[in-house]
């Protein structure tokens, strides 16, 4: 009762008039005339305990996090851990050594030299400016579990085995982004004034109201990102907050069945066909039989049925039709059948299907 | 005032943490490090000294992450490494290391907190400022169990973990700073029954 100076709620009012408490605060102490005196005492206190703080800017803080995630993540390399071996007599006297400070400063200096430059020129750490960026609202961590997420602008996600997926509480209101770590099928409400982002330590997806696959797993040197309806844009995170002009160029386009890999090693994206296509959600894949029919119409159901476009030489192909049955193969299958029909082969090249054949006429 | 702050996402930030998940390492660093600095900064006025101890705290924990136990309370764990880290540290540039002599800044240091605009009304500053010197006369820990109360909403026993002594040494510390407190400002007894001893 009597702890107003130790109450968090007091304390703000009186070192903040017009906090959210103030309307409580005054009434109370209009209730209670008799507590004025003790008021007065609790007020005077929190002014005798107000502090002159040192003052550290929220800028100055992100470079001591960003400087001990530096220094930690060389760390490893350079001093041993405590394991419960006991070892640590040994290393005690080692540690106790002022040569082998000496030395270990130098190395981690170099390491850390080395890896600022790498990393001043190549990343930056995605997951804390995702929650900088939202320092002001509640960010949630959900954890896989068997259920699917329901975000509160009402997508859906299904996170994979151990991923984990940050999002802020106000979602629905203001940018939709979310951090992922891990994998996640995501099903995004159609919003077309507000972009959904989903970063992860190397790509940001860029979707309206499509559904996608991103997969960003630390231990597998790759991130993918696949589109299974619709469009989503991918960028590489240095091309993302990169603020130049081309960077609404640097972005790839997705369209589904199509993926993204992400080679971190040589930190290059590449655009791919995904290994099992399949049909696109309304359509299904039923048996079609061909009697001579030309073999631009051939592509051109494919191209229809699967979403995947598909390049060929027109004037050469002119003269080749296709006579079979084909139905229930995957997309693959039914290509090699078409492809040997006509003698002919395929590349898959930028996530398109590009045919050669030297034509059908002799035949 | 931070983008992580309830208790549940903390502990799953340093239950990651302790798997070797480096980002939440720096999510949950981020999340403290205002509070670790401010306590710090306690301490010794020396704002670098603190920011190295914190650099080399960091450091520890994550090399030590894989024998670090679980805690709930993730902020008094900070808090208690930091302070044994300065301790260390202060005592070793200073006095040699006696505890009572620990330079924890007195709470009142400078003449300058009172005057500052932060009081508008004109006559509690006298008031305040006689506070102000009745703390300044209590003792360092007296003082670091009052400031641990009140900025880190910290109870009893959290105090007594931070400060790395028993609850009723922090009992006893506490209620002898107000016994002070209210000898030295007079009156109104009531007013100093404000600590919740449960």
């Amino acid at each position: 009762m009597e702890d107003l100076a130790f109450s968090r709620s007091f304390r703000n009012w009186v070192l903040n008039r017009e906090s959210p408490e103030k309307s409580f605060w005054e009434h109370w102490i209009k209730r209670h005339p008799d507590k004025a005196e003790m008021v007065k005492y609790a007020k005077a206190l929190i002014y005798a305990l107000h502090l002159n703080t040192t003052v550290i800017s929220e800028d100055e803080i992100d470079e001591e996090v960003r400087k001990a995630l530096i220094r930690l993540r060389e760390a490893p390399r350079y001093f041993p851990l405590d394991g419960p071996d006991g070892r640590d007599g040994r290393w005690r006297g080692l540690l106790r050594s002022s040569w082998f400070w000496v030395g270990a400063v130098l190395i981690a200096a170099i390491g850390c030299g080395g890896f600022i430059f790498y990393r001043a020129h190549a990343h930056r750490d995605v997951l804390q400016t995702f929650l900088s960026s939202h320092k002001k609202e509640r960010v949630q961590v959900q954890v896989a579990n068997a259920r699917p997420v329901d975000l509160p602008d009402g997508s859906v996600v299904r996170l994979g085995k151990s991923s984990k997926l940050y999002f802020p509480a106000n979602l629905d209101r203001t940018r939709r982004e979310v951090f992922l770590e891990g994998e996640a099928f995501f099903d995004i409400r159609k919003e077309p004034a507000a972009p959904f982002y989903v970063y992860t330590n190397q790509l940001i997806t860029r979707a309206l109201g499509t559904s996608f696959v991103v997969h960003s797993i630390p231990a597998d040197g790759w991130t993918t990102v696949t589109a299974v309806t619709g469009k989503v844009s991918v960028y590489r995170q240095e091309d993302f907050y990169s603020r130049s002009a081309e960077s609404g160029r640097a972005g790839i386009i997705l369209t589904p069945n199509q993926e993204v890999v992400y080679d971190r090693g040589e930190d290059r994206l590449q655009k791919t066909l995904i290994a099992m296509p399949e049909p696109l959600g309304d359509k299904r894949d039923s048996l079609r039989v061909y009697q001579g029919t030309p073999i631009r119409q051939v592509f051109g159901q494919l191209e229809e049925l699967y979403g995947i476009p598909i390049q060929f030489d027109e004037e050469a192909l002119d003269s080749c039709s296709l006579t079979a049955t084909i139905g229930n193969g995957s997309f693959y299958d039914k290509l090699n059948l078409i492809c040997k029909a006509i003698g002919g082969s395929y590349e898959v090249i930028d996530g398109y299907i590009v045919v050669t054949s030297r034509g059908c006429k002799a035949r | 005032m931070s983008a992580v702050n309830l208790l549940g996402e903390d502990l799953f930030l340093w239950n990651e943490f302790r798997n070797g998940n480096a980002d939440a390492f720096g999510a949950l660093i981020r999340v403290h490090y205002p509070d670790l600095f401010h306590y710090g900064t306690r301490f010794t006025r020396d704002a670098e000294l603190v920011k190295d101890c914190l650099q080399d705290l960091f450091l520890e924990l994550w090399i030590n992450r894989e024998t670090i136990s679980e805690t709930s309370f993730v902020k008094y764990y900070l808090l208690k490494a930091l302070r044994r880290k300065l301790t260390r540290r202060l005592g070793r540039s200073r006095y040699a290391g006696s505890w009572e002599e620990l330079h924890f800044e007195s709470i009142l240091n400078g003449a300058h907190s009172v005057e500052t605009s932060i009081i508008r009304e004109e006559t509690l500053t006298e008031l305040s400022r006689k506070m102000r010197h009745a703390l300044s006369g209590l003792s360092k820990r007296q003082q670091e169990a009052i400031y641990l109360r009140y900025y880190f909403d910290a109870d009893i026993d959290e105090v007594a973990e931070i400060m790395s002594v028993n609850r009723q040494s922090v009992y006893n510390l506490l209620h002898d700073a107000l016994k002070k407190l209210k000898k030295l400002s007079g009156k109104p007894s009531r007013f100093f029954l404000f600590l919740p001893f449960f």
